[in-house]
C-alpha cells in the first residue's frame, strides 16, 4: 500500500493543504501518515528575547516558553483528530505522528522510518526575495529529501 | 546560520580595525575619533544583536578605557550611576509583584470589572495591559498577561490566524502594554536609563512625578487611538463573551483570598510610589527603589534564590555600558563633532528637529530593542539639541518617549514577540495596523509637544 505524509507544523498548516491530501489519499487509496510538528524556534525565540532584550530571569521566561509550547502541542494535537476523522470519514487508512523541533528536521526523521510515495506540505505565500534572505524550511526539505515533495500554496 | 554568524562578526571586526587606523577627521581629538568607532561598533552589535545586548555594552566599557578615551576607574565607576540602581531595585520590585502572584490579581480585577460586551472586553485587556505597565516592566505584563489572554480565546473558542477579533485581543495586549510602558519609569528600563544619561551629562533631574505630568496625558490619548485603530482593522465577529467573563471569574476564584504576601508587596509597592512621587526628588529615586526592595527581604517577603529566578542581572550591564558610551561621546566632543557634521547642510527650526528626532525613534525601535535605540540615538540628540537651543530634557522626552512605541515588528519589543508567538495574527495583521498607529502616535506625540507641553512649563 502507497504511503502519503502530509507534514503541517505550527506555522505551517492550511485547510486547502489538508483537503488535497484527504482527497490525494483516498483516490490512490494510500495510507495517510499525518505528521504536526510543534514548532519550537519561535517559541526559543520569545525565551531568548525574554532574556536578552527584556532582562527577565529564568522562571518567567521559562513559564512563558513552555506555555506557549503547551498551547501549540494542544493546537496540534487538535489539528490531527480534525484530520483524523475526515480521513475515517472518507474510508482513508491512517495514522498520526506529534513531533517537536526544527521542521526540515523532524520531517526527515519520519520519512526515513516511514518511506512514503509522496509529500504533501504548505508553504505561506512570500516572496523570493525573503525566502533567499531568511531562508525556508520546506525548500530545504525539497533538497534534502529521497521522496517527492508537492507543495500546496496557502490562501 | 552559525557560520554566517562568524563570517558577520569577522567582518565587523575587520570593519572596526579600519575605522581605527582610517577614521582620522579634521577638527576631532583623538579621543573624539575613538570614541566614535567605539560608538559604531557597538551601534552595529546592537542592531545585528549577534551577541547579547549586555555583552555589547560591557565590550565598550573595556574599549574606552583600552583604547585611550577615558580611564579605567572612570568607565567601570559608570556601572554604579544612580539610573542602573533605580532599575535594578524596580526590577526586584516587579519580581516581588510576579512572585507573589498580586499582578496576576491585578489583571484579573481589572479584567472582571467592566460589564462584558465584545467591545469592552477589548478595552478592558488594553487598559489592563496599559496600567499595570506603569507599575512593572512591559514585557513582564505582556508574559503574565498571556496565559489569560489565551484562555479567553480559547474559551471563545476563537480560531488561530482566522478569528479576527483573536488578532484584535493578542493586539490590544501587545499594544497596551507598549504604550503603557512610556507613561513612568518602571515600565521600560529605557526611561531610566536616558535620565541617567542626562544625569550623566548635565547633572539634570527629572522627577517621577514630573515625568508622569508630561507623558501619562500623551499615554491616554495614545490609548484612545489605539482602540479606534484597532477597531477600524479588525471587525468583532464573535457575540457573545459570556464564557470568556465566566473564565476569567473562575481564575480570579481560584485565586482564593488575597495571602499575607500579596498584601505584604502591595503595601510596599504603593509605599514606594508615593515616595518616588513626593520624596524621589529629595532622597533619589535610585535610593528609594533599593531601600523598598531591601524591605522585601527585611519582612521576609521575598528570598534572594527566588529574585535570582526573575530578574537577568545581565540588566546592570547593559545599562552601565550603554550610559559610559554616551558619556565617552560627549566628554570626548565626538557627540558635539557628529552634531556640527551631521547639521552643517541643513537649516531647522527647533520643531522640524523635534519631529525628525522623534520620526527616527519611533522608526528606529521597530527593528532593535528600544534601549539600544536610546542608547543610539540620545547622545546625539543631546548634542544636537544644544545646537537648536533645546533643553536636554525635551530631548530625553522627544527620544524615549517615542523609542517606546513600537507596534508593528515582533522583533520591536518583547511584548509584540510575546503575542506574535501565539498564533492569532500574521506579522502582515501587525504591520498594517502597526504602521498606521506607529504614524498617528508619532503625530499626537508631536501635537502634545505643541500644546500640552508649554502649559506645564516645558517649551521648544
Amino acid at each position: 500500500m502507497k504511503t502519503i505524509l502530509l507534514a503541517l507544523s505550527t506555522i505551517r498548516q492550511s485547510p486547502k493543504t489538508i483537503n488535497y491530501a484527504l482527497k490525494k489519499a483516498k483516490k490512490e487509496k494510500a495510507r495517510l501518515v499525518i505528521l504536526f510538528i510543534v514548532d519550537s524556534d519561535l517559541p526559543h525565540l520569545i525565551l531568548d528575547k525574554m532574556m536578552d532584550v527584556g532582562f527577565m530571569g529564568d522562571k518567567p521566561s521559562l513559564q512563558l516558553y513552555q506555555s506557549i509550547l503547551k498551547e501549540y502541542k494542544e493546537r496540534g494535537k487538535k489539528i490531527t483528530e480534525e484530520i483524523s476523522q475526515e480521513a475515517k470519514s472518507l474510508g482513508v487508512e491512517w495514522s498520526t505522528l506529534i513531533a517537536e523541533g526544527e521542521f526540515t528536521k523532524e520531517c526527515l526523521k519520519v520519512i526515513e522510518k516511514e518511506k512514503p510515495e509522496k509529500i504533501i506540505l504548505t508553504r505561506a505565500e512570500r516572496s523570493c526575495l525573503s525566502r533567499f534572505l531568511f531562508g525556508s524550511a520546506v525548500n530545504n526539505l525539497k533538497q534534502k529529501s529521497p521522496s517527492p515533495i508537492t507543495i500546496v500554496e496557502e490562501e | 546560520m552559525r557560520s554566517w554568524r562568524t563570517v558577520i562578526l569577522l567582518f565587523i571586526f575587520i570593519g572596526f580595525l579600519l575605522l581605527l587606523q582610517f577614521f582620522k577627521p579634521e577638527g576631532l581629538n583623538l579621543q573624539g575619533q575613538r570614541a566614535i568607532v567605539i560608538f559604531i561598533l557597538c551601534l552595529t552589535l546592537w542592531i545585528t544583536n549577534i551577541i547579547p545586548l549586555a555583552i555589547t555594552s560591557l565590550l565598550a566599557i573595556v574599549l574606552l578605557p583600552l583604547l585611550g578615551v577615558m580611564e579605567t576607574h572612570t568607565a567601570f565607576s559608570l556601572f554604579g550611576n544612580r539610573a542602573v540602581f533605580f532599575i535594578l531595585g524596580a526590577f526586584i520590585l516587579a519580581a516581588a509583584l510576579m512572585k507573589s502572584g498580586l499582578s496576576t490579581r491585578l489583571a484579573l480585577f481589572f479584567l472582571t470589572r467592566i460589564k462584558k460586551t465584545p467591545q469592552s472586553l477589548l478595552l478592558s485587556v488594553l487598559l489592563a495591559s496599559a496600567f499595570l505597565a506603569f507599575w512593572m516592566p512591559e514585557h513582564a505584563v505582556a508574559a503574565l498577561m498571556f496565559p489569560i489572554i489565551l484562555e479567553i480565546a480559547r474559551s471563545l473558542k476563537l480560531k488561530p490566524r482566522e478569528s479576527s477579533y483573536g488578532k484584535a485581543l493578542f493586539l490590544s495586549l501587545a499594544w497596551g502594554a507598549v504604550i503603557g510602558g512610556v507613561a513612568t519609569f518602571l515600565g521600560g528600563a529605557r526611561n531610566p536609563l536616558a535620565i541617567g544619561m542626562l544625569w550623566e551629562e548635565y547633572r539634570i533631574k527629572i522627577g517621577f512625578l514630573e515625568w508622569m505630568i508630561a507623558v501619562v496625558p500623551i499615554v491616554l490619548v495614545m490609548l484612545f487611538f489605539a482602540c479606534a485603530v484597532i477597531r477600524i482593522f479588525f471587525k468583532i465577529d464573535i457575540e457573545d463573551v459570556t464564557m470568556a467573563e465566566n473564565t476569567l471569574k473562575e481564575k480570579l476564584n481560584q485565586l482564593g483570598k488575597m495571602g499575607r504576601e500579596e498584601k505584604a508587596v502591595g503595601l510596599i509597592m504603593l509605599v514606594t510610589i508615593i515616595c518616588w512621587m513626593t520624596l524621589g526628588n529629595k532622597i533619589g529615586l535610585a535610593n528609594i527603589a533599593i531601600l523598598s526592595a531591601i524591605s522585601l527581604f527585611v519582612f521576609d517577603i521575598v528570598q534572594w534564590k527566588e529574585i535570582e529566578e526573575y530578574v537577568n542581572w545581565g540588566v546592570i550591564l547593559m545599562y552601565g555600558g550603554a550610559i559610559a558610551l554616551g558619556f565617552a561621546l560627549d566628554h570626548s566632543q565626538a557627540a558635539e563633532w557628529l552634531a556640527q557634521e551631521a547639521l552643517s547642510p541643513f537649516k531647522l527650526t527647533p520643531f522640524v528637529f523635534i519631529i525628525i528626532i522623534a520620526f527616527v525613534a519611533i522608526f528606529l525601535t521597530e527593528g532593535i530593542s528600544n534601549v539600544a535605540a536610546v542608547a543610539i540615538l540620545l547622545p546625539l540628540g543631546f548634542a544636537l539639541g544644544e545646537s537648536y537651543n533645546l533643553s536636554p530634557v525635551i530631548m530625553v522626552y522627544a527620544i524615549a518617549v517615542p523609542a517606546g512605541l513600537a507596534f508593528s515588528l515582533p522583533m520591536g519589543t518583547p511584548p509584540n514577540a510575546i503575542c506574535y508567538a501565539a498564533g492569532y495574527y500574521r506579522i502582515s495583521d501587525a504591520v498594517k495596523a502597526g504602521i498606521f498607529l506607529n504614524i498617528i502616535s508619532w503625530i499626537i506625540f508631536l501635537l502634545m509637544t505643541r500644546i500640552y507641553w508649554p502649559l506645564i512649563g516645558l517649551k521648544l
